[in-house]
């Protein structure tokens, strides 16, 4: 019997990389997983909490505690909002009278990726060979540690090559509103990694967080390279096609 | 002190200069692969960090009682003690210890403390000199500056500029960059210097309240001349720098050294337990301890933020943070630069003074996980950032960047987004209009990338399509 998943887009994919959430969901259906979408959801509130603006963030989450309310696991494509939603939404609202739902939402978070390999699915490598540059976000890497099962499920494909830049364990420099409040920071770490990416000469840039994605594309675009760019699921969805 | 730029012009300054940056780069890749070396085995470090994040604890859970039986056993050793409010009371201190030897000349080891009170340049205001002889504070002494980094305060300058630096700042130096032959040169004249130094300073790496110990910690032997050499020696630390037991200092000093420098001990381990006895040769015939507040208590009162002064002062969040890699340690115009100068200075200079440095940082949370204490970097940056913003913050100048423009658009973008139907007209109007946002109002995202992109139908769209 297919289990219950709820699916928790994030903003970024709503609005700047849809098909990476279809492929996203496509790959939960493909193992079996009876998915649902609350179109309640919005953000999981980093911009503000992330910028001190920790009433902001309770007002945008307090709605999406609701609309998730039950008993299935909330999978998110994303480490950075994963980790929003898992290691700091109880403290938001710790004394509140939501604390116990904020709780239960909390324990009920899970990375795609971390949750596919919690589940022990295999994926079947259908594509081409293919070199792919890859960059795993800091949260992936520090914060939930779900970098790890990606990597394990990139290296499964069998005629993937995986190519980690140097200093792979670097910010590129997004830190969201950070992008915008240090702008020149910001963008000399983007170059940075921009470059290290490039250096690898690999056919395809893959990343697994929507911000980075958005910064490191960006950049290329900004210094007219061709490195053709995709989110980790749109490229796991597409290899066992 | 009033600082004539700000922390981003500061900033932007040095990201232009390609030759500090490589400085930067090349230091910080070679300390974070000597770190790493000295860590092998995960669950070790793991368990080591937890034993020193209970000592330092521990510590400051009893911080009152420890610093009363510190002054205690201090006195018992014959260490004079001396409690310095704030960095005026602290030189002050100093320069009367001074006055009473009518001493003229002081030679100091290497001491961050002494950097934040600003000590130097208050002694040359009273006719007093005072040399460093730790060969990187050595430099930037030279050079007019203060350190870029709390453990190799001359980090920001490669072996060619320091030759330059000695050639045209010593007399009768000729231009060399051998590095051998430029510490040479440095030994050569602070050899004359400890001989004749009227006062010897240090810090203190940790102050052991059971015994009335004080440990330093160093490399190049000057510590030890400093603390022996001179007749008289003036110690100086901050008073978070205490812990309870002789046994908690061997844990500390192993991750200490590990961490900073990525040595598995360093050349020079001083415990300094009083003047010199009476069968004894050598030592000084006094010791001072001058314990500094200068805002440690207000930071000790407040719970969310305690954990600030668990700090050893290793410096490995600051060799890991990829803001600091950029910019380097001046840029931030602070005595302690980098995540902990971050997480510190706001708290004892006040947010108004030093709060705009922390919009720099991204929240990678590189610093909290290599910091030897498990100090929660990252999240006391959020802590301050919300401390900076509102209304009824407990730190120094809480509330002081707050900005209507930028309330204003959080006010506007939270209701948006905490309004699910209006979310979803706002982004489905994203969508069909996505052509028509000019670039220039995507600045200063755009000043460096191109626009981001926006998807011709959301996700939610596609979503409500499919069912």
């Amino acid at each position: 019997m297919a289990s219950e998943v709820f699916f928790y887009g994030t903003c970024l994919i709503d609005l700047s990389f849809p098909e990476a959430g279809m492929a996203a969901i496509k790959l939960l259906r493909h193992f079996d997983f009876n998915v649902s979408y609350p179109q309640q959801q919005t953000c999981c509130g980093q911009p503000p909490f992330n910028s001190g603006y920790q009433e902001s963030a309770r007002d945008v989450l307090r709605p999406q505690l609701l609309a998730f309310e039950g008993d299935a696991p909330i999978v998110v494509p994303s480490a950075s909002c994963a980790g929003m939603l898992k290691s700091n939404v109880p403290a938001l609202f710790a004394k509140t009278e939501d604390a116990k739902r904020a709780e239960d939402f909390a324990g009920r978070i899970h990375e795609l990726s971390a949750f596919l390999e919690l589940h022990a699915v295999s994926l079947q490598d259908q594509g081409e060979s293919i070199a792919i540059a890859v960059h795993l976000s800091c949260a992936s890497q520090r914060s939930d540690h779900s970098s790890k099962s990606m990597l394990n499920l990139l290296n499964s494909l069998e005629k993937v090559e995986v190519r980690q830049p140097k200093r792979a364990y670097e910010c590129c420099g997004f830190g969201g509103t950070f992008a915008i409040k240090q702008p020149e920071i910001s963008a000399a770490m983007a170059l940075d990694k921009a470059d290290s990416l490039l250096e690898l000469e690999a056919d395809r840039f893959i990343c697994n967080d929507s911000g980075c994605l958005m910064n490191l594309t960006g950049t290329q675009t900004f210094q007219n390279r061709d490195l053709p760019a995709q989110h980790l699921y749109e490229f796991l969805w597409e290899r066992i096609q | 002190m009033s600082e004539p730029t700000t922390f981003h012009t500061r900033a932007v300054d040095a990201l232009g200069n390609p030759q500090l940056r490589a400085n930067f780069r090349n230091a910080m890749d070679s300390i974070i692969l000597k770190r790493q070396a000295e860590f092998p085995d995960a669950d070790e470090l793991t368990e080591l960090r937890s034993l020193c994040d209970g000592i330092r604890s521990r510590a400051l859970s009893k911080l009152p009682e420890l610093l009363e039986q510190l002054e205690i056993r201090l006195i018992q050793n014959g260490i004079q003690v001396h409690w310095a409010e704030d960095s005026k009371s602290a030189c002050q201190i100093i320069e009367s210890i001074c006055a009473k030897r009518h001493a003229k000349t002081m030679i100091k080891g290497k001491s961050m403390v002494s950097e934040e009170i600003h000590l130097n340049a208050h002694l040359e205001s009273k006719g007093l000199t005072a040399l460093e002889s730790d060969l990187g504070e050595y430099i930037v002494q030279l050079g007019g500056e203060g350190p870029s980094h709390i453990i190799m305060p001359a980090i920001h300058r490669n072996k060619k500029q320091i030759a330059e630096l000695f050639h045209t700042e010593l007399e009768g130096v000729n231009l060399t960059d051998d590095v051998d032959e430029l510490t040479a040169i440095a030994r050569r004249i602070l050899r004359q210097e400890f001989k004749t130094a009227d006062v010897g300073l240090s810090g203190v790496n940790f102050a052991v309240a059971e015994t009335g110990t004080l440990c330093l910690v160093e490399n190049e032997g000057n510590g030890r001349m400093c603390t022996t050499i001179p007749k008289c020696h003036i110690a100086i630390t901050g008073i978070e720098k205490v812990v309870e037991n002789l046994e908690d200092v061997a844990p500390l000093y192993s991750i200490l050294t590990r961490s900073a420098t990525g040595q598995h001990a360093t050349t020079y381990f001083n415990w300094i337990s009083g003047p010199r006895k009476e069968s004894e040769l050598d030592g000084p015939d006094e010791v001072h301890l001058v314990l500094l507040d200068n805002g440690r208590s207000l930071i000790h009162e407040t719970d969310a933020l305690r954990e600030t002064l668990k700090c050893i002062r290793c410096g490995a969040c600051m060799n890991h943070c990829p803001v600091y890699t950029k910019i380097g340690g001046h840029a931030y115009g602070t005595t302690y630069p980098g995540p902990i100068g971050q997480i510190l200075m706001p708290q004892l200079e006040g947010i108004k003074a030093r709060g705009d440095m922390i919009s720099a940082c991204t929240l990678n949370a590189a610093c909290g996980e290599v910091c030897p204490v498990n100090i929660p970097i990252p999240a006391l940056i959020t802590k301050l950032r919300h401390e900076a913003v509102s209304d009824n913050g407990s730190v120094k100048g809480a509330g002081s960047l707050k900005k209507p423009f930028e309330r204003a658009i959080w006010a506007v973008w939270t209701w948006l987004y905490s309004h699910p139907e209006a979310y979803r007209l706002m982004t489905w109007i994203a969508t069909r209009f996505r052509a028509l946002v000019p670039e220039v109002l995507m600045r200063p995202w755009t000043t460096t990338r191109s626009k981001p992109p926006i998807a011709k139908k959301t996700m939610h769209e596609l979503m409500r399509e499919r069912s």
